[in-house]
């Protein structure tokens, strides 16, 4: 039997499991400290959890190519593998969570953020509530993710990516609580959330060409250049945030930065997004570009090239198109 | 269908974060501010180089964070990785906003 990733809102199964694993994988401490990362600060143990939030940094760091601007293309953003790099990602974190929970039948759940974007994005809707993940503030303060005085296992964000991107310990080293600024307006963020619309036309979208591939993506493979991935993750149609990048600029606070897998709707989130990727997929035949491309400067974001994820297992966008021996989904859209 | 993927040591912390520590994944690496965004391109035979530089300054005191410039002319920062502007002043706004322990207290 397949593991099936539900809507977190209907399955409270998949939310409470969710939710311990966060935590276990937070007090899993692994043998490396942030001295071995070569994270500033005094040296403190690095948890499972908080090696995934290191690993998306690093990557957001790591330009494509590599002689390249990471501002512009890299490692999991603003090309071609942001899809696949991410969706491996979540078979990671969600692999640790099996094990922890000594569940192999779990599957992350998804949020699906649309519903609250038809429904005026509402900043008490039902996912911000105590049961769920909690509301917004600087900290939070309610919820499974609040920073709660006095309580030793409250959740405690650690790592953090600077001004400039790089990775640094949290409160000086002594960590702090989860920060989220819900509806900003730009330039700090966007007031509303992607809607079911803004869903059905982004898996809607049709090149102008006869090239079956640039369904995808198209030269130059960037932030700016045309397809479903580019709109999916959120650059296009240009002048404003879509869809991935919208999510990320409406919760503000934690997301905002490269460490934003620290605030574990992250995961949530991006599951949605794995979720709309595979719904295209099943549609157009898993297409995928480009299949070949001269390198550099696209090596890196090829069909057979490498994954920069961490790990002696050499994964490429391939084997991230069809994972339907590892997870479904309870529905498409 | 792709070959299934073997998911073990995806699941094991330590593998993880070894290769992390190992590798020149974890992004410690700093590059130098003031910044430069260099634009590239061919113009009736001609070749174009365009080198943009943001010198940052708050309240008197230099900032290390960049801004670069795509070929389209849109900013970005990595301080702000899901964001895109065509201001600076907005785009320092934001970071200012998103940072404001870096930037300290304004007057």
């Amino acid at each position: 039997m397949v593991p099936v990733r539900k809507n977190v809102l209907s399955d409270e199964s998949s939310l409470n499991e969710f939710l311990t694993g966060v935590f276990l994988l937070k007090k899993e401490l692994t043998r490396y400290t942030t001295k071995a990362f070569g994270i500033p600060g005094p040296s403190n143990p690095v948890s499972t959890y908080d090696v995934l939030v290191i690993a998306h940094i690093g990557a957001t760091n790591l330009a494509i190519p590599r002689n390249g601007d990471p501002s512009l293309r890299n490692a999991a953003h603003r090309g071609p593998v942001f899809l696949p790099w991410h969706r491996l990602m979540l078979i990671s974190l969600e692999g640790n969570m099996r094990r922890v929970l000594d569940n192999p039948e779990f599957a992350l759940p998804y949020w699906d953020w649309s519903v609250d974007g038809d429904n005026s994005s509402p900043i008490d809707a039902q996912i911000w509530t105590d049961a769920y993940m909690g509301g917004q503030g600087v900290p939070v303060t309610d919820g499974p993710f609040g920073y709660y005085e006095h309580d030793l296992d409250r959740f405690t964000v650690r790592i953090e990516s600077d001004v400039d991107g790089k990775p640094v310990q949290a409160g000086g080293g002594d960590g702090r609580g989860l920060e989220r600024k819900f509806a900003r307006k730009p330039p700090d963020g966007w007031a509303t959330l992607p809607d079911s619309a803004d869903v059905k036309a982004t898996l809607g979208y049709t090149p102008p060409g006869i090239n079956p591939e640039d369904r995808y993506d198209t030269l130059d493979f960037s932030a700016g250049s045309d397809g479903f991935r580019g709109r999916l993750e959120g650059w296009l149609p240009e002048g404003r945030p879509w869809m991935h990048n919208q999510v990320h600029q409406w919760i503000g606070g934690d997301m905002d930065p490269s460490s934003s897998p620290n605030d574990p709707v992250f995961y949530l989130h991006h599951c949605n997004v794995d979720r709309i990727w595979e719904s295209w997929m099943q549609q157009y035949s898993r297409l995928y570009a480009p299949t070949t491309a001269p390198d550099p400067p696209y090596g890196g974001e090829r069909i057979d090239d490498i994954l920069n994820f961490p790990g002696s297992q050499q994964f490429t966008p391939r084997y991230m198109l069809d994972v339907s021996r590892r997870y479904t989904y309870d529905h498409l859209p | 269908m792709t070959p299934d993927i073997d998911a073990a040591e995806l699941a094991t912390p330590d593998p993880l974060a070894r290769y992390l520590a190992e590798s020149d994944l974890s992004g410690r690496e700093h590059t130098q501010s003031p910044s430069q965004s260099v634009r590239t391109a061919q113009h009736e035979g001609h070749r174009i180089t365009l080198t943009t530089t943001y010198d940052l300054t708050v309240d008197g005191t230099s900032v290390p964070a960049r801004l670069h410039v795509g070929d389209g002319g849109t900013l970005y920062s990595p301080g702000l990785p899901y964001h895109q502007f065509t201001s600076a002043l907005d785009a320092v706004r934001a970071l200012m906003s998103a940072y404001p322990h870096h930037f300290g207290g304004g007057s």
